[in-house]
């Protein structure tokens, strides 16, 4: 029993490293979400053919560097829809439509990400 | 026979070692896990720093000061010498992540995750769970150690 506690914190390393491995194969197919639509992550200003015609804002109305990057990088976005992105956004902030969500349009200039 | 007093003390700190133990190896566990992901999944966990609802210049220096306090953690809590400082730095850190989650949700509409492994997938009320359920596991580790340095003291 002494030497189970011995070895306890590394196996608490060993298990650590296992979960977060584990963690990041199988969150991919699971974390991938469709038909959903999430409280706004960052806001921008857009033209009038939709195009950002400014920087980007985050919730607490701070500047955000790196919201191009959000936009045009698929791969870093936790939906799966190409022309919206939401990052880090927990389960219940979630709401389950019918519709998808579409890209940034001259109706809502100070709109969210998507 | 009734033990005496120095048996029982030297029982105790016994005891109390094995706690400490497993309470500074749930929070390795946790610490490793969590700093794991974020650094597997760097760009993102960059992105949803940056996306917290703080200025700019803090969030800045979080991306790159959280992960290596985070991961300071754990070799103070691995050995016996820095356990307390160990349990003191991850109390202090599950505690401010708590406050400011719980904040966060009392006073901010949407807030970004930065998080590892599960926790983005789970709701925000689990989330506080979790930190609290880690920031008494912290708490509690940093009592005990309080103590048992004090008895050890007194024993000898």
């Amino acid at each position: 029993m002494k030497k189970l506690f011995k070895f306890l914190p590394m196996l608490a390393i060993v298990a650590g490293l296992g979960l977060s491995l584990s963690a990041f194969t199988s969150a991919k197919p699971t974390h991938q979400q469709t038909n959903v639509r999430t409280t706004p992550l960052f806001w921008y200003p857009v033209d009038i053919t939709g195009e950002i015609s400014g920087p980007a804002f985050n919730a607490g109305g701070s500047a955000m560097e790196l919201a191009d990057a959000i936009l045009s990088n698929p791969q870093l976005c936790d939906n799966s829809q190409p022309e919206v992105c939401y990052v880090g956004e927990a389960t219940n902030n979630y709401e389950q439509t019918s519709t998808t969500p579409s890209a940034p349009t001259a109706d809502n200039r100070l709109t969210k990400s998507n | 026979m009734q033990p005496q007093p120095l048996q029982y003390a030297k029982r105790n700190w016994g005891n109390n070692q094995q706690i400490l133990v497993l309470l500074a190896s749930l929070l390795i566990m946790m610490w490793i896990f969590t700093v794991g992901n974020k650094l597997i999944e760097f760009p993102k966990f960059r992105i949803q720093m940056l996306a917290q609802p703080l200025p700019q210049w803090i969030n800045q220096i979080l991306v790159y000061l959280l992960l290596p306090i985070e991961l300071l953690c754990v070799p103070l809590l691995y050995f016996n010498r820095t356990r307390f400082l160990g349990f003191m730095l991850s109390f202090l850190l599950m505690l401010s992540f708590t406050i400011y989650i719980a904040w966060m949700l009392a006073f901010h509409e949407h807030l970004p995750c930065a998080c590892g492994g599960p926790i983005p997938k789970w709701g925000w009320g689990q989330h506080l769970a979790f930190n609290i359920i880690f920031t008494l596991i912290a708490f509690i580790g940093l009592w005990t150690t309080y103590k048992s340095t004090r008895a050890r003291e007194h024993t000898n």
